[in-house]
C-alpha cells in the first residue's frame, strides 16, 4: 500500500539561550535529530517514548505549526513545507489532530454546535448551507455517542471523557485522511479510556482512516497500534510491526522500556534490574549512542559512532551496535 | 508471624458541605494497614481515594470539609479526638505523606539542604549544623541521591522531575514515621523513573517495616507494589482482599470490568471491554448502589438499596448483591 | 449515630455562611455607590429641585437644610452664585458619566485591539507596540492630559479624547499578555490546524476569552477617568463655568471653604463614592471572572 505519510530524515533544532547579556551564546536543542518513517493508509503507527524524546516535536512539524530545519515530510508524495497557501487550506483539511487535554482544546466561550461545526464553515463554508452543516455537526456528534441536545452546551457543562468525545467529533467532520492523536486517552480515567480508544477504532474502520498516535502508555499502544517507533533523544532507536517489536524487543532501550511498564498482573517478578539515570539533556546530547551511557552493554563504539537504524528482520528495525555491528563483538 | 495494625479506619465518613449541596466524598470506608504492609486505594478521578487519605491525617480542606464520623486509629489512638497542636506533632513524625506533584511540592526559593534539614529542626534538633548536615546527607543517601553533599547546594528547579520526588520521599522519612501515605507518587513520571522511584518505595519500606498507603488510578502499580488492595468508587469501598485475590478472582462486578478495560502488556491486539456510562456525579448519587447504572449484572434490588458489606471466603471484603 | 452527628452539624453551615454569601455573591456596596450615580446621569433632568446653572444670589451661600439656617428646598445648600448644590451635584454625575464611559470605551477600542495584535502577531508589530505603550507609560497620565487638553482646546469632546490617548496603554499591556498566553492554548493551535484565518482566530477564539478581563480593567478604569477629568477641570483646562462639573464644583468653591465648607465637600464625597464604587465593583467582578474561584 502507499504511504500517506513519508517523514525523511526529519531533523529539527530550537535555538537557545543559554548564557551571556551582550554578548549571547546560544545552543541548539536538537529535538528531532534524522528521524524516517513511513505511515501506510489505514494503518495505525504508534511513536512511544518518555517526556523530552521529541516525539510532540514530531506532531507539530507534521501539523506544520513549526519550521522544518531540515528533512522532508512527504503526505500523499508532496512536500508540505513547499505547499502553496491554498494548497496548505487543503492539507489542513486532510490532516487533523486531537491533543491530550481535551479540556484545553475546546474554547471554553463557544457552545459544542460551534466547535464541532467550526472546520466545515471554515472550509467548507462557502459549498454548504447552514442547515447541511447543522446536519452534519448532528450526524458526527451522534457518531461518537453523545446525545444531540448537549450541542447547545458549553465544554466545561461536559465530563472529561465528553469533552474528548467533543474534540474527535471536531477532528473527523472534515473526513480527514491522516489524524494524528497525542496522548488521546492519558488524561482520562479507566473505564472512559477504553470507550475511547474503542470508539476511536471504529471510527477509523468506518471512515478509513490513517492513524498516528503519540503515546507514553505502552500497554495502550500495544493494543491499538499496527506499526509503531521507539523514540529515544529525537530519534527512533526501534521501529517496526507492533507484535514483532513487542514480542522481541531487541534494543536495549525498548527492553527496559517493557520491563519497566508495571502489569497489573499480582505476582510477576520483576527479572530485569530498573534502568539507571535519566534521560540525557538535549542541548547536550551524549555522543555515539544516546543511550550509551544507560546501557549495560555499552562499549567503546557506541561512545564514539552513531549506531544506524538497520533492518535486522523484515518489518523489524534497530539502532544498536551491539545487534547490528560485529565490532561491537570485537571491542 | 503476627504484625501489628497500624492503621484502622473504621465507618470514615468525610462529606462536603457546598452551597450546591452534600458531597459525600467518603462514605462510609474501613481497612486497616499492618506493619510493614503496603495498601493500594485505587479508583477513578474523585472516588474520594484523596479525601481518605486527607483525612487520615487531618488535612480536609475546611472549611466545606468535613470528617462528619468514624475513627481512624493510629496505633491503638484515635486521630479524631487529638487537638490540632497534638495532631501536628504526629504528622512528619509518624504519618508522612508524599504528594503527586514534585514542582509545586517543594519551595523553589531554598536550596534542597535547606528544605530537607525542615523535619530535623521541628524536631528540636539543636541548630550546630553539622549534626543537621550528616542527617540530611544521610537520608539522601537512603533515597538515592548521587553525591548529595554537592547536590543539596543546588535549588529545586536544577533537579528532574524524578530527583524532585527522590527529595520529597527523603523529607517523608526523615523523621522515620511509622506510616507513609503515597498520594499518586509516580504520576507526573515517566514510566522508567516510575520504575526507579517504586523500587525505592518498596526498599524504603523493607528497611524501616513501615506501613504504606498507595493511592493510584493505575492498577499496574498497585499490583506491582501491593500486598492488598481497596477498589473505591464514589467513596465507597466496593472491594478490598489481597491483591491476587482481587485481581485474579474479581467479587465486584465493577472490579471485574476494570480489570477487562485495561489494555494489558502481552495480550493480542482486541476490542477492550467498556464500562457504560461515566462515574456519577457525587451529588447526585443514583439511589441503592453507586454502580448500578453502569452496571451488566444489575438486578432490581441494587437500585434500591445499597448493597451489605459481604465477607468472602478468601478473606477479602465487598459489597454486592450479588454475592448475598 | 452517624446520621445524628450529620443532621445537627448540617444546620448551622447554612447559616452562617448566608450573610456572607450574600456581601460574595451580589456586589451590594459597589451597586450602592454606583447606581445612584448612574440614574442620575441617565435621569437627572427628570428630577432637578432647581435648574442646576439659575443664578439667585439672594440665597447664596445657603448652608445645607440639616444645619441651622438652612433650608429644606435647598437640601445640600447653595453656592456663592446661590445655585441650588444637589441640583448641581445631579448634572455633574450627567458630565462625568458622558466623559468616562466614552472615555474609557475609546481607549479600550484603540488598547484592546492594538494589545490583540502585538500580542498575537509578536515579533516586529509586538516590538513597536509595546515600546510606545513603555515610552508613553513614562509620563505622568495628568500632566499628558493636561497637554493634550491644552493644545486639542477646551470641551467635552476634548477631554474624550484626551483619557483615550493616555488611558489605551492600560489595556494593551494587560490584553497583549492574556493574548499571548491564549495564543498557546490548544483551542488556538487546534483553529490553526483546522485552517482558521488570523482575523478568524483573533475575532472567534482569542476575543470571547478576553471579555472578562476588559470588563474588569474598563471598570477599574472608570474610576481613573472620573478622577483623571475632576483633576483637569480643577487645574482649569477642562470643562469651563457654564458647564457643570463636579471638579469645577470644587475648584470655584475652594474660596469658600472656611465660610461654606459644602461646596467642595459634596462634589468631592461624590467623586470618591463614584471611584470607590467602580473600584470596588472591579475587584468583584475579577472575583467572579476568576476560574479559580468559580469552581467553588
Amino acid at each position: 500500500m502507499a504511504p500517506v505519510l513519508e517523514i525523511k530524515s526529519l531533523v529539527k533544532h530550537f535555538l537557545f539561550v543559554t548564557d551571556g547579556v551582550i554578548l549571547r551564546k546560544y545552543k541548539m536543542l536538537k529535538a528531532v535529530d534524522g528521524v524516517s518513517f513511513s505511515v501506510d493508509k489505514g494503518a495505525c503507527f504508534g511513536i512511544a517514548g518518555e517526556s523530552g524524546s521529541g516525539k510532540t516535536t514530531i506532531s507539530r512539524l507534521i501539523l506544520l505549526l513549526e519550521k522544518i530545519t531540515s528533512g522532508k515530510i512527504l503526505y500523499e508524495g508532496k512536500d508540505i513545507s513547499k505547499l502553496a497557501r491554498k494548497d496548505i487550506l487543503w492539507y489542513r483539511m486532510r490532516v487533523q489532530t486531537i491533543f491530550q487535554d481535551a479540556a484545553s482544546s475546546l474554547n471554553p466561550r463557544m457552545r459544542v454546535r460551534d466547535i464541532v461545526s467550526e472546520p466545515l464553515e471554515v472550509q467548507l463554508g462557502k459549498t454548504l448551507t447552514k442547515k447541511e452543516i447543522m446536519e452534519r455537526t448532528e450526524e458526527m456528534i451522534r457518531l461518537v455517542g453523545l446525545p444531540t441536545d448537549k450541542l447547545a452546551n458549553y465544554p466545561h457543562e461536559l465530563s472529561g471523557g465528553q469533552k474528548q468525545r467533543v474534540a474527535i467529533a471536531k477532528a473527523v467532520i472534515l473526513h480527514p485522511a491522516l489524524v494524528i492523536l497525542d496522548e488521546p486517552v492519558s488524561a482520562l480515567d479507566v473505564s472512559i479510556r477504553a470507550q475511547i480508544l474503542n470508539l476511536l477504532s471504529d471510527i477509523q474502520a468506518q471512515q478509513d482512516l490513517t492513524y498516528l498516535i503519540i503515546a507514553h502508555d505502552l500497554a495502550m499502544l500495544q493494543h491499538v497500534t499496527t506499526d509503531i517507533g521507539v523514540m529515544y533523544l529525537g530519534k527512533i532507536v526501534e521501529t517496526g510491526k507492533t507484535e514483532n517489536v513487542f514480542n522481541e524487543p531487541l534494543h536495549p532501550y525498548t527492553k527496559a522500556l517493557f520491563a519497566a511498564v508495571p502489569w497489573p498482573v499480582p505476582g510477576r517478578v520483576k527479572k530485569a534490574p530498573s534502568l539507571k539515570g535519566e534521560i540525557g539533556n538535549p542541548l547536550d546530547p551524549p555522543s555515539g549512542c544516546r543511550f550509551h551511557q544507560r546501557c549495560e552493554y555499552a562499549k567503546r563504539i557506541c561512545r564514539e559512532a552513531e549506531p544506524l537504524l538497520v533492518e535486522t528482520r523484515p518489518g523489524h528495525s534497530v539502532a544498536c551496535h551491539k545487534i547490528n555491528e560485529p565490532l561491537w563483538r570485537a571491542s | 508471624m503476627t504484625q501489628k495494625i497500624i492503621l484502622a479506619v473504621e465507618g470514615l465518613k468525610t462529606y462536603f458541605f457546598t452551597r450546591a449541596g452534600v458531597v459525600k466524598a467518603v462514605d462510609g470506608v474501613s481497612f486497616s494497614v499492618k506493619e510493614g504492609e503496603s495498601l493500594g486505594i485505587a479508583g477513578e478521578s474523585g472516588c474520594g481515594k484523596s479525601i481518605t487519605c486527607l483525612s487520615i491525617v487531618r488535612l480536609v480542606p475546611q472549611p466545606a470539609g468535613r470528617i462528619i464520623s468514624g475513627k481512624i486509629l493510629f496505633e491503638g489512638q484515635d486521630l479524631l479526638v487529638k487537638k490540632e497542636k497534638e495532631m501536628r506533632q504526629w504528622r512528619g513524625k509518624r504519618i508522612s505523606m508524599i504528594l503527586q506533584d514534585p514542582l509545586t511540592s517543594l519551595n523553589p526559593c531554598y536550596t534542597i539542604e535547606n528544605q530537607v534539614s525542615e523535619p530535623y529542626k521541628i524536631e528540636g534538633l539543636n541548630n550546630g549544623s553539622n549534626n543537621i548536615r550528616k542527617k540530611v546527607i544521610n537520608v539522601l543517601k537512603r533515597v538515592r541521591i548521587p553525591s548529595p553533599e554537592r547536590r543539596m547546594r543546588d535549588y529545586p528547579f536544577q533537579f528532574s522531575g524524578g530527583m524532585r520526588q527522590r527529595v520529597l520521599a527523603a523529607i517523608a522519612i526523615a523523621r522515620d514515621p511509622r506510616l507513609l501515605i503515597a498520594d499518586e507518587p509516580t504520576t507526573s513520571l515517566d514510566v522508567t523513573i516510575q520504575d526507579q522511584f517504586l523500587r525505592l518505595l518498596k526498599d524504603m519500606q523493607q528497611q524501616t517495616n513501615m506501613g504504606l498507603v498507595m493511592i493510584t488510578h493505575d492498577l499496574g502499580i498497585v499490583a506491582e507494589t501491593c500486598d492488598r488492595v481497596a477498589i473505591m468508587y464514589a467513596g465507597k469501598i466496593v472491594e478490598r482482599g489481597t491483591v491476587e485475590n482481587v485481581f485474579l478472582n474479581p467479587a465486584h462486578p465493577y472490579t471485574e470490568a476494570l480489570m477487562e478495560a485495561l489494555p494489558k502488556m502481552g495480550s493480542k491486539r482486541k476490542r477492550l471491554f467498556q464500562i457504560e456510562g461515566e462515574p456519577p456525579n457525587l451529588l447526585r448519587l443514583p439511589g441503592g448502589c453507586s454502580f448500578w447504572p453502569r452496571c451488566h449484572k444489575a438486578m432490581d434490588i441494587c437500585q434500591t438499596q445499597s448493597p451489605p458489606v459481604i465477607s468472602l471466603k478468601n478473606g477479602g471484603e465487598a459489597s454486592c448483591w450479588l454475592l448475598c | 449515630m452517624s446520621q445524628t452527628v450529620k443532621t445537627e452539624q448540617d444546620q448551622p453551615i447554612g447559616k452562617t455562611f448566608s450573610f456572607m454569601f450574600v456581601f460574595k455573591r451580589y456586589p451590594i456596596i459597589p451597586a450602592l455607590c454606583l447606581l445612584p450615580v448612574i440614574i442620575c446621569g441617565i435621569f437627572g433632568p427628570l428630577f432637578y429641585p432647581h435648574d442646576p446653572t439659575m443664578m439667585n444670589l439672594g440665597s447664596a451661600l445657603k448652608p445645607p437644610a440639616f444645619l441651622p439656617g438652612g433650608e429644606f428646598s435647598y437640601f445640600l445648600g447653595t453656592d456663592h452664585m446661590g445655585r441650588d448644590l444637589l441640583s448641581r451635584l445631579i448634572e455633574g454625575a450627567r458630565i462625568s458619566l458622558l466623559i468616562s464611559v466614552f472615555g474609557v470605551l475609546l481607549s479600550g477600542l484603540i488598547g484592546c485591539s492594538l494589545g490583540m495584535l502585538a500580542g498575537y502577531m509578536g515579533g516586529k508589530a509586538d516590538e513597536v507596540i509595546m515600546r510606545v505603550v513603555d515610552a508613553q507609560m513614562s509620563i505622568p497620565a495628568i500632566l499628558l492630559t493636561i497637554l493634550l487638553a491644552a493644545a486639542l482646546g477646551v470641551g467635552v469632546t476634548t477631554i474624550i479624547v484626551a483619557i483615550s490617548v493616555v488611558f489605551w496603554t492600560g489595556y494593551a499591556r494587560v490584553i497583549r499578555g492574556e493574548t499571548v498566553s491564549l495564543k498557546q492554548r490548544e483551542f488556538v493551535v487546534l483553529a490553526k490546524v483546522t485552517g482558521c484565518s488570523k482575523a478568524r482566530i483573533l475575532i472567534r477564539h482569542i476575543f470571547p476569552n478576553l471579555i472578562s478581563t476588559i470588563t474588569v480593567l474598563a471598570t477599574l478604569q472608570l474610576g481613573r477617568a472620573i478622577l483623571i477629568e475632576a483633576s483637569i477641570t480643577f487645574l482649569g483646562v477642562g470643562l469651563q463655568p457654564p458647564d457643570t462639573a463636579w471638579g469645577l464644583m470644587i475648584s470655584e468653591g475652594r474660596m469658600y471653604m472656611a465660610t461654606a465648607w459644602w461646596i467642595p465637600t459634596f462634589a468631592g464625597l461624590a467623586i470618591m463614592a463614584t471611584v470607590l464604587g467602580s473600584n470596588l465593583m472591579g475587584d468583584w467582578l475579577r472575583d467572579k471572572f476568576d476560574p479559580k474561584l468559580r469552581q467553588l
